[in-house]
């Protein structure tokens, strides 16, 4: 039995302070308003502790000081040492304490409104744009399929542009010219001594170009052309049909499932796998659109498609696989069409709700939102719920389970 | 008639003490006699398991573990289930707390070390606990930029840049090392869809009480959530999946989840049973009110 103590006296305390906060659900006692007082000095008196310990000692003490050491001769930032006027900044709270300095708490109280209100703003935006768009749901499938939008033109080419970070070159009659990709400027623009007859390649820092009698070797950064010139064949720089490429999607759920291929001046896009959205099998035609011109190559990246074509080329955004609908699903669209709608007239309170149809709109509103506030209460249920579940599996699994097998075992 | 009426009255005011008592007795009787029942497993909760199942080997998987003892009835098993399938699964993981109870990193650290026990894991080379840290929303876009700057050290007071005693941070600096992040608590912040990856390529995975999870619905329809775990009903669909995945790999013993969802159904069934108790006992008293009222009408 001493084993039995020495190893169960915490779990016995704890099924004490459980049961003694449980005797609230007979009445309201001492034995509850103690212990309810014991939790929350407990928990006051860690929370400094943990504030100090893991935030503030290591996040604005330690920097102070080392910045204060830098300031007198030791190694380190001396910048270290601003964090003390937030230190400072921190105790103008405190002055609410005193009549006579009260108001520069105000100052201490400004400032945090101010970040707050800045915070909140684009907290607001960044949440809820996103929510007004996905109001907008398909209520009948599509007659026409989703299109890419033109974001950025570029300078044509006549072979695949060389694509390094941010990096396009392009080669078209004798002219090579680099461009940031993802913000159209041009970098440089460099006259070649003959027209191009191949695509370019990287070479370490360089950039090799198949010309008409020779082959030119152009700098990467500033675009000047290199006196060592050579003769001979170069190799294509990339291995694959530059007219075929699988689809770069910034979102990692999407990952590499759409196949662009261009023929002529089309461009289709094709599901390579199941799944890439609900209902879409690998093979599966997504959409098509047409290029202004006989298209060279196709490239994508981060999001977006580069097409190039002869004298032109266009960055496309591509448009993520949309989702097969089923009747179901569009029926759910209805249904939450109608009650936004709804729900929105029974809040309109600018002018007075007149005639039978709009009050009809308006009560339907009520009604929706009472079923929405009817689930949030079945989940208000099951919470509570829970929370009861975890005491009591802790108290038979913990301490009844243990105290049996002690006595009858 | 009358009496009857009298008898089903009193349905409307049953002592509340009474059903407390039916409360704890149904609810308490599965853990002396387990029983299993169905479980069906909603879209987002596979959603979630997904997305953290297909985690590219060369990033970690990110938990803002936020959950307290307050809140630990629904959060403790949600928290368990994704650490035991981080670890079998052999994705590394990184753990952080934000504005969270002070209690937060350690009831995060005793569940990691419980499963690191069981699927041999090792501290600093498969997972690091960093901390608290206070400061959301600002503190969330720091994360995405250099964590390493935002954690300086870790829960165990190392420093995120001694390599030797955590490798795993060798590789951990940015958002770009994250294959998802979880957020794990009462009610998951939405200010990581706006703060954290604006243009979420970062998976965003929630992990929340049930009570709050009718408000998230609408992000996971816009995308700006991809998954989520709703409750301890979500917490046993999780260890479900975990089952169906891994088989006897997966040591479901002490997992919480679902130990905890059937003693919560027959919970549900004694409260619907009260509430139609309730309104079946109003009924009944309105209809003898009228009837005392036709008879009184009658004398007259």
């Amino acid at each position: 039995m001493t084993g039995y103590w020495a190893n169960n006296w915490q779990i016995w305390i704890s099924a004490f302070c459980v049961l003694s906060v449980y005797t609230y659900l007979f009445k309201d006692n001492t034995l509850y308003r103690v212990m309810m007082q014991i939790f929350i000095g407990i928990n006051l008196g860690y929370q400094a502790i943990i504030q100090w310990r893991d935030v503030l000692y290591p996040q604005w003490y330690l920097p102070m000081i080392d910045g204060f050491r830098a300031l007198f001769g030791g190694a380190g930032s001396p910048y270290g040492a601003l964090w003390a006027l937030v230190g400072g900044i921190g105790i103008l709270f405190y002055l609410q304490l005193s009549r006579k300095y009260a108001s520069l708490s105000k100052i201490a109280i400004g400032i945090t409104i101010g970040i707050g209100a800045g915070l909140t703003f684009k907290s607001q935006l960044g949440r809820n744009i996103p929510q007004i768009l996905d109001a907008f749901k398909p209520l009948a499938p599509p007659i026409v399929r989703p299109q890419p939008r033109t974001t950025l033109k570029l300078p044509g080419s006549a072979f695949e542009p060389l694509v390094d970070d941010s990096l396009a070159i392009f080669v078209s009659g004798n002219t090579i010219e680099a461009d940031e990709v993802l913000g159209g400027v041009r970098v440089w623009q460099t006259k070649l001594p003959s027209a191009v007859t191949g695509p370019p390649r990287f070479v370490a820092e360089k950039i090799m170009v198949p010309c008409l009698t020779e082959v030119v070797q152009v700098d990467r950064s500033t675009g000047k052309i290199n006196p060592i010139t050579f003769t001979g064949e170069l190799l294509g720089n990339r291995e694959g049909d530059p007219l075929k490429v699988v689809a770069v999607y910034r979102q990692p759920q999407l990952g590499h499932g759409v196949e662009l291929r261009a023929k002529g001046s089309e461009l289709s896009a094709y599901a390579i796998k199941d799944g890439v959205a609900e209902g879409v099998h690998a093979g599966d035609f997504l959409w098509s659109a047409t290029y202004p011109e006989p298209i060279v190559s196709v490239q994508s990246f981060d999001g977006i498609a580069m097409i190039t074509g002869p004298k032109v080329s266009e960055i496309w955004e591509i448009p993520p696989p949309q989702p097969k609908l089923t009747a179901r699903d569009y029926f759910d669209n209805w249904v939450s069409v109608v009650t936004i709608f709804c729900v929105m007239t029974y809040f309109f309170f600018s002018f007075k709700r007149r005639g039978p149809m709009i009050a009809a709109v308006s009560s339907s509103g009520r009604w929706v939102l009472m079923i929405g506030l009817g689930a949030f209460f079945g989940n208000t249920v099951m919470t509570r719920m829970s929370f009861l579940l975890d005491r009591l599996m802790f108290l038979i699994d913990d301490w009844l389970r243990p105290l049996w097998h002690q006595i009858f075992r | 008639m009358n009496k009857l009426l009298q008898l089903l009255a009193r349905l409307e005011v049953i002592p509340r003490k009474t059903i407390y008592l039916v409360l704890f007795i149904a609810a308490g009787l599965p853990f002396l006699y387990p029983i299993r029942l169905p479980l069906m497993i909603w879209k987002e909760t596979r959603s979630a398991f997904n997305i953290t199942q297909n985690s590219a080997p060369n990033k970690v998987v990110a938990i803002c573990s936020n959950w307290d003892p307050g809140s630990q009835g629904e959060n403790w098993p949600q928290y368990e289930a994704i650490v035991a399938h981080c670890m079998m699964n052999h994705v590394p993981f990184i753990v952080f707390s934000i504005d969270s109870d002070a209690v937060s990193p350690q009831l995060a650290e005793t569940v990691n070390e419980r499963q690191a026990k069981r699927y041999g894991c090792v501290y600093g080379r498969d997972w690091v606990n960093l901390g608290l840290t206070r400061g959301a929303p600002l503190v969330m876009g720091s994360i995405g930029r250099n964590i390493k700057q935002v954690f300086q050290t870790d829960y165990r007071h190392n420093s995120t840049r001694d390599f030797t005693k955590l490798p795993l941070m060798e590789h951990v600096n940015s958002l770009n090392d994250f294959s998802c992040l979880w957020d794990v608590e009462y009610t998951p912040n939405l200010d990581w869809t706006a703060f954290f990856d604006p243009a979420s390529r970062v998976p965003l995975l929630f992990s929340c009480a049930g009570m709050v999870s009718s408000g998230y619905y609408p992000y996971i329809s816009s995308g700006q959530i991809i998954g989520m775990m709703v409750g301890t009903r979500g917490a046993a669909e999780y260890e479900n999946l975990l089952n169906e995945k891994y088989g006897k790999a997966f040591k479901s013993e002490g997992m919480r989840g679902q130990k905890l969802v059937v003693p919560l159904a027959f919970g549900h069934l004694v409260i619907i049973f009260f509430i139609l108790a309730g309104n079946v006992g109003m009924i009944a008293r309105r209809k003898l009110i009228a009837n005392e009222r036709a008879a009184k009408k009658g004398q007259l």
